[in-house]
């Protein structure tokens, strides 16, 4: 997943919106048909509407767990120890004879909250940090991006990993540290987008009709800076789920049994040559994961640029 | 130039000073009493209270910063208590097995990556291009553990060609032959995502620059296409090619972290993974350390060869 952060400086510089006014021939559509066309846009976009299935199917998979998993995810039956999946058990079973199926529906709740929760957690913090820093410049902006570069310094993973070790295992600390790494990033994207927003005529218009800066930051810059934050935490959400799998895997997430994705590779490693099915599995889904955020970030990205909704 | 190169190297600087900030303020972070958790539960108040001063620990912390910054410097990272050695001297040598396998990484995945998007480039929209994205996209996604595991999954078991794990001595009784034999699968493993974000962003720089003007005025020309690809498009594309490419080399490291855990790979990282675990300060600082060193030395680098290849950065400002 470090490697993905590379694509993300690039996705960064992609995110700028731009603010090319659109034409307006056409009278302004109502509200109701500009609800209507985003769906199209959607819907058009198979990539992104073929990520946003997945993730409901799993989202809804995990919250109606105790109704749709087949077996008690923490139940042992030695007789299937290894079974490969087939009928029974649909997805096999590992290596205490745990039905996997029943293990993953269960471990996505705690996959799906490390990855969503901190994302949308450092969303808020950084909307605020980068809103400051970008709007009103000068030292503030100087102190808040010096100190984001010393963290830039880190690989990602490295950080994770680092604080992750010094704060001990745990799904509440994972959710603090991957909330940590993520706010540098995204305090950067706020920041770019408020700069290029508070350089616009409609600000300089609002302000020559005399509003406070509170009030051109919350209605003026607010607005254009939310889009490509949102297309920036889709991204960042799916990348957060191979960090906290990473973590786990590395024997720093949740303690057993609550078994998350990345802690069912981590002991599918261990019998990887009598059933390598046990940690494929988890992986398989993992990066399913991944790449349907990263679609639905696409689909997102296009949906909101207004240019698409003429 | 070497105004350019000193202007960097002192813009580092303070960067560096935070990140061994961030480096020590975070263990200091562990909770409970440092001194207590690693003589165990069993250690008499005395006992506890004497390694307490011997490791410096009922100074201030402002001092106890700027004494380990000062022993850093020096070349001087502490002692490590699980192997008890000097620190300096175990990853030293640990970063020597990490840097062989990264080499090796960096061989497979630049010019893999290169070429993949070059095709893929110079095929716009045929079948091959499209494979190669949709190969890209998922091979890109994928974290470096689940790679690993694949590859062993596949070539270890399925077909046994490749040694899962069992490098112990890089300089041992085995030789070269050994070696290698060894250092496949990491390699590869460590190379597949950055060889994936690299073709990706190859493919796209190459075709920006294809549709410029002078490259229809040089094909208008009666120029081949192979020179008109090679000659003309590929140089203006280096920029943001070395760019991507860089940053792989510094996210190579990180990478490297899983691969050294899942093959046993006797390098950094491992060393880090049981460094964590044991709570061993002294090592998980220095590794974290020259992680973050390498990393930083890697973007100065690449700004420099973007800085001396694009004539227009070259001249003075």
């Amino acid at each position: 997943m470090h490697d993905q952060l590379a694509q993300i400086g690039i996705q960064e510089r992609e995110l700028s919106i731009s603010h090319e006014e659109p034409e307006h021939e056409e009278p302004e559509p109502s509200r109701a048909s500009r609800l209507a066309t985003r769906w199209r846009v959607l819907a058009r976009d198979r990539a992104a509407l073929a990520g946003l299935i997945l993730l409901a199917v799993i989202a809804l998979a995990a919250i109606l767990a105790p109704l749709v998993s087949p077996y008690d995810p923490n139940a042992q039956t030695s007789a299937v120890r290894f079974a490969r999946p087939g009928a029974g058990h649909l997805l096999g079973a590992d290596e205490a004879g745990r039905d996997i199926l029943s293990r993953l529906i269960w471990g996505g709740r705690v996959s799906l909250f490390t990855g969503v929760a901190p994302t949308l957690a450092a969303a808020v913090i950084s909307l605020l940090l980068g809103l400051i820093a970008g709007y009103f410049g000068g030292v503030l902006d100087q102190i808040t991006m010096r100190t984001l570069d010393i963290f830039f310094a880190f690989p990602i993973v490295l950080l994770a990993i680092l604080f992750a070790g010094v704060l001990g295992a745990g799904l509440r600390n994972e959710v603090i540290v991957i909330t940590v790494i993520l706010i540098p990033y995204m305090t950067r994207v706020v920041r770019t987008a408020t700069m290029s927003s508070r350089e616009q005529e409609y600000v300089e218009a609002a302000r020559a009709a005399g509003a406070a800066d509170w009030q051109i930051v919350l209605h003026e810059v607010l607005p254009n800076v939310v889009s490509p934050l949102l297309v920036y935490a889709a991204v960042l959400c799916g990348l957060m789920i191979l960090v906290a799998a990473g973590l786990s895997f590395f024997g720093l997430g949740p303690p057993p049994p609550s078994a998350d994705w990345g802690q069912m590779v981590n002991t599918g490693k261990s019998v990887l040559f009598e059933a390598p099915h046990v940690a494929m599995i988890p992986s398989i889904l993992i990066v399913a994961v991944a790449l349907a955020f990263n679609f639905l970030g696409d689909g997102l990205r296009d949906l909101l640029d207004p240019h698409t909704l003429r | 130039m070497t105004l350019y190169i000193l202007r960097r190297i002192a813009a580092a600087i303070p960067v560096l000073i935070g990140v061994s900030l961030i480096v020590f303020i975070s263990l200091q972070l562990i909770p409970g009493d440092i001194a207590r958790a690693l003589l165990g539960p069993m250690a008499s108040q005395d006992t506890v209270q004497r390694y307490r001063e011997s490791l410096g620990l009922n100074q201030p912390v402002p001092i106890q910063y700027l004494t380990w910054l000062w022993h850093v410097l020096h070349g001087d990272l502490g002692r490590s208590f699980t192997e008890n050695i000097p620190t300096t001297a175990l990853l030293a040598a640990k970063l020597q097995n990490t840097l062989i396998l990264v080499t090796a990484s960096l061989l497979l995945a630049i010019p893999l990556g290169v070429l993949a998007g070059i095709v893929a480039a110079t095929h716009k929209f045929s079948w091959s291009d499209r494979l190669g994205m949709g190969t890209t996209l998922v091979l890109g996604n994928m974290p470096t553990f689940v790679v690993g595991l694949g590859l062993i999954a596949l070539f270890a078991v399925q077909i046994p060609l490749f040694p899962p794990l069992g490098m112990y001595d890089i300089l041992g009784s085995g030789g070269i032959a050994d070696l290698l034999r060894h250092l496949i699968l990491p390699a590869v493993t460590t190379a597949i995502p950055p060889a994936a974000i690299i073709a990706k962003m190859v493919r796209g720089s190459m075709l920006e620059v294809l549709g410029q003007d002078y490259v229809r005025a040089a094909r208008a020309n009666g120029i081949s296409m192979r020179t008109v690809n090679y000659r003309y498009a590929l140089r203006n594309a280096m920029p943001p090619i070395i760019t991507i490419s860089g940053l792989q080399v510094g996210f190579l490291l990180g990478g490297a972290v899983f691969t050294e855990y899942i093959f046993a790979w006797p390098g950094i990282g491992l060393q880090l993974q049981k460094a964590i675990l044991a709570r061993d300060i002294s090592v998980v600082q220095g590794a974290v350390l020259i992680i973050a060193a390498w990393f930083m030395l890697v973007n100065l680098v690449v700004d420099v060869i973007n800085r001396m290849l694009d004539p227009r950065l070259r001249s003075p400002r």
